[in-house]
C-alpha cells in the first residue's frame, strides 16, 4: 500500500507536535520539581542553624524553624527523620515530638485522609515517628470499622495501637487474627521487656509460627541463654524442620553451649543443614571430645557441611595436624579436597 | 646509651637527639637533678651508673653537687618511679638526704644547657617537699596537630558533627577537619597522607565507596596506626560489631547516637594521645 506524500508529512508533523507538546510537559514539571527542591533547599538552609541550637544546645525556638509551605513542610520532615534517627541529646525528642505536634499536624492528617495508599503509609510512619497521639487516636476511630486489606497498613495500624496504649507488642505477638510477617514480629519482638519474652517462652506452643520463627531468631541473636535448655528440650519434640533448623542456628549464635551431646543425633540427619549447624555447635569444644563427631563429617555429601567441620576442626589447637594426619587415612576424594580448602584458608590467614 | 657518666656537653648532644622525637611520641622528656645535702651522701659514678636503666643518660653537675638524670619517654609518672627505685636502690631512709628538682621538656628546641644553668640559679624555695617540680618555658611545647575526618553523607549530620567537634576546647591540641560526602572523595584525596594522628568518622554505608572499604584502605596504609576510626552504623548484631572490630575500627557508635557521648568519646580518644 503507497501512502501519499501529503498523508506521510501530515504523520511526521502530527508525530513532532506531540514530541514538542510532551517536552513542553517535561519542562513544566522539570522546572516545578526544581522550584520546590530550591524552595525546600531555601527552608534548610534558613533553618539548619536554628534547629541545631534549639535541639542540640539548649538555645530558644527560633520563627525561621516554622514551615509555612507544603514543600517547606517536606522538608521539616526529612530534618527531624534525620535528627530521630541519627543524633540526639537529652531532651532532642520530645522537641521533636512538640513541634510535629504543633506545626506538622495538620500536614499529616491530610495524608491520612488520604485515597493513596502510598500516601496514607507516609502518614502513619510519621504519625508513629513523632507520636503524634491525637491524630493516631483520631484515625484508629476512623479506621476501626474499616476492612485493611494491605498486610503493611495492617501492621502500621496496629503499631499505632501501640503508640497510643490500645494494645501491648507483646498482644500482638500473641494474637492470630492480623498475620505479621516474620520480620514484623521480630520487630515486635524487640520491642519486649525479659518479662514479656518469658511470658512467650511459656506459651511458645501457641504462637503462630511466624511468632515463633522470629522469637527463636531474637533470642538467639541477644544471646539470651538462659533460654537455652528450653530450646535444647524443644530440638528433642519439634517435628517441623524449619523451626527445628533456626533453634540450632540460635544456639550457636549464642556462642555458649554447656553440653554438645544433644546435639550429636544431628549430625547424622536428613537435612543438611542441621547437620551443618550441629558440626558447628559440636566445633565448639575441644579436639579430644568433638573429634570423633567431626572427621567422619569431612566425608559428608553436602560440601557446606564438609567445610563447616573441616574449619571447625582447623581453628583449634592441633587442629591441623588432625586434618593432616585424616587426609592421610582417608580414601574418600572429597574430605581429601576439603582438607586442601581448608589448608589453603589458613596459609592465606596467616598471611 | 654508653655506660658512662658523661659530661653536660656530651650530654646536650644526646639530649638534641632525643628531642627529634618529641614532636612524634609526644612523650615529654624529664630531667632530673639529684643533689645531695650532706657530702656523706654523695653517690660514687659506679653506684650511679649501677642503678641507671640503659634508656636513661647521667650527667656529672658542673659544681661536681650531685648528678643529673635526663629519662626520655617520663612524665611525672615515670619520674614517681625512678626516685622510688632509687630510694630502694640505695636504701635511702626518710628523711632523704637529697633534694630533687624535676623538670619536663616537651619543647624540641630548648637547650639542655640552659636548662640546667636555669635550674641551677631558680631561687630556693623554703622546701617542704624534697622533690620539687619547677616549669619553665621549655615546659610548654607547641600544640600537635590532629587531622580529622567526617566521612558521612548526610550533609546536616556532618554539619552537626562539625559543630559538636569544633565546641571541644583541647590544650594541648589543634584541630584540623575537612568533611567528604563519600568514601571515594575521601580516599583519593591527599587529606590521609601526612604523619598527624588522625581520627576518621564514618559511616557504614556511603555512596561510591563504603565505610568497610575505607577501612580497609587505611588499615592498608604505612602507618596506619595513626588513623583512628569510629564508625557509625545502625547494625546493632554482635556479628557485625565482631567483624568490625577485626577489620581495624577503634570504636562502633550505634544511631541514633548522644551527641554528648560522642564528644566525651572524641575528647578522650584525642587526650590519650597526649603523655601526662
Amino acid at each position: 500500500m503507497r501512502i501519499s506524500t501529503t498523508v506521510l508529512l501530515w504523520i511526521i508533523l502530527t508525530l513532532l507536535t506531540l514530541l514538542l507538546i510532551f517536552s513542553v510537559y517535561l519542562t513544566i514539571l522539570r522546572l516545578l520539581e526544581k522550584r520546590r527542591l530550591l524552595q525546600e533547599a531555601n527552608y534548610v538552609q534558613r533553618s539548619k542553624v536554628h534547629w541545631m541550637n534549639y535541639l542540640f544546645y539548649n538555645q530558644d525556638w527560633h520563627e525561621d524553624m516554622v514551615p509555612k509551605t507544603l514543600q517547606e513542610k517536606r522538608a521539616a520532615e526529612r530534618l527531624l527523620v534525620k535528627f530521630l534517627n541519627s543524633v540526639y541529646v537529652e531532651g532532642t525528642r520530645e522537641k521533636i515530638y512538640l513541634f510535629a505536634e504543633r506545626y506538622m499536624a495538620s500536614y499529616y492528617r491530610k495524608m491520612l485522609a488520604s485515597t493513596e495508599w502510598s500516601h496514607r503509609m507516609n502518614g502513619l510512619y510519621r504519625v508513629i515517628d513523632f507520636r503524634l497521639i491525637e491524630l493516631a487516636e483520631n484515625h484508629l476511630n476512623k479506621w476501626s470499622n474499616r476492612n485493611v486489606r494491605n498486610a503493611e497498613e495492617k501492621y502500621y495500624l496496629s503499631l499505632l495501637k501501640i503508640t497510643v496504649g490500645r494494645t501491648t507488642a507483646l498482644d500482638l505477638v500473641k494474637q492470630d487474627e492480623v498475620e505479621f510477617s516474620e520480620h514484623q514480629n521480630r520487630a515486635l519482638l524487640l520491642k519486649l521487656n525479659q518479662k514479656d519474652l518469658n511470658s512467650l517462652i511459656d506459651n511458645y506452643d501457641y504462637l503462630p509460627h511466624a511468632s515463633k520463627l522470629a522469637l527463636i531468631d531474637v533470642v538467639g541473636e541477644k544471646n539470651y541463654i538462659q533460654y537455652q535448655d528450653f530450646f535444647v528440650k524443644q530440638l528433642e519434640i519439634e517435628e517441623r524442620s524449619e523451626l527445628r533448623i533456626r533453634m540450632l542456628k540460635s544456639l550457636e549464635l549464642m556462642g555458649f553451649i554447656q553440653d554438645f551431646h544433644p546435639f550429636v543425633s544431628f549430625l547424622s540427619s536428613p537435612f543438611w543443614q542441621e547437620r551443618m549447624l550441629a558440626s558447628r555447635i559440636v566445633g565448639m569444644f575441644p579436639l579430644r571430645e568433638s573429634q570423633q563427631y567431626l572427621l567422619p563429617l569431612l566425608e559428608d555429601q553436602t560440601w557446606w557441611v564438609r567445610s563447616t567441620a573441616a574449619k571447625a576442626i582447623a581453628k583449634q589447637k592441633e587442629g591441623i595436624s588432625v586434618l593432616l594426619n585424616y587426609q592421610l587415612k582417608t580414601e574418600d576424594r572429597f574430605a581429601k579436597e576439603i582438607i586442601d580448602e581448608q589448608l589453603l584458608k589458613e596459609e592465606a590467614i596467616a598471611l | 646509651m654508653a655506660n658512662k657518666l658523661f659530661w653536660i656537653d656530651e650530654a646536650e648532644s644526646i639530649f638534641y637527639i632525643l628531642q627529634g622525637a618529641l614532636a612524634r611520641t609526644k612523650a615529654p622528656i624529664s630531667i632530673v637533678y639529684i643533689m645531695p645535702k650532706t657530702k656523706e651522701a654523695l653517690f660514687s659514678d659506679e653506684q650511679v651508673l649501677e642503678f641507671i636503666r640503659k634508656a636513661d643518660v647521667v650527667f656529672h653537675d658542673t659544681d661536681k653537687a650531685g648528678w643529673w638524670g635526663i629519662l626520655p619517654n617520663s612524665g611525672r609518672k615515670e619520674v614517681a618511679a625512678f626516685l622510688k627505685r632509687m630510694k630502694t636502690h640505695f636504701n635511702i631512709e626518710e628523711p632523704s638526704p637529697y633534694h630533687v628538682v624535676v623538670t619536663e621538656v616537651r619543647d624540641p628546641q630548648a637547650s639542655l644547657i640552659e636548662i640546667v644553668k636555669a635550674i641551677k640559679t631558680m631561687p630556693k624555695t623554703e622546701e617542704t617537699s624534697t622533690v620539687n617540680y619547677v616549669d619553665g618555658p621549655w615546659t610548654k611545647g607547641s600544640k600537635s596537630t590532629i587531622k580529622v575526618s567526617l566521612v558521612v553523607d548526610e550533609p546536616i549530620i556532618r554539619e552537626v558533627l562539625k559543630r559538636s567537634i569544633s565546641t571541644i576546647r583541647l590544650d594541648h591540641f589543634d584541630i584540623e577537619l575537612q568533611e567528604f560526602e563519600d568514601g571515594l572523595a575521601f580516599e583519593s584525596s591527599e587529606w590521609h597522607k601526612s604523619a598527624h594522628s588522625h581520627l576518621v568518622v564514618l559511616d557504614d554505608v556511603l555512596p561510591k565507596k563504603n565505610g568497610m572499604e575505607v577501612v580497609h584502605f587505611l588499615r592498608n596504609q604505612a602507618s596506619s596506626q595513626k588513623f583512628h576510626i569510629f564508625m557509625l552504623t545502625d547494625r546493632v548484631s554482635e556479628e557485625n560489631l565482631i567483624t568490625a572490630y577485626q577489620m581495624g575500627i577503634d570504636e562502633m557508635i550505634h544511631k541514633p547516637f548522644n551527641l554528648r557521648l560522642f564528644e566525651s568519646l572524641f575528647r578522650r580518644t584525642i587526650e590519650r594521645l597526649w603523655f601526662e
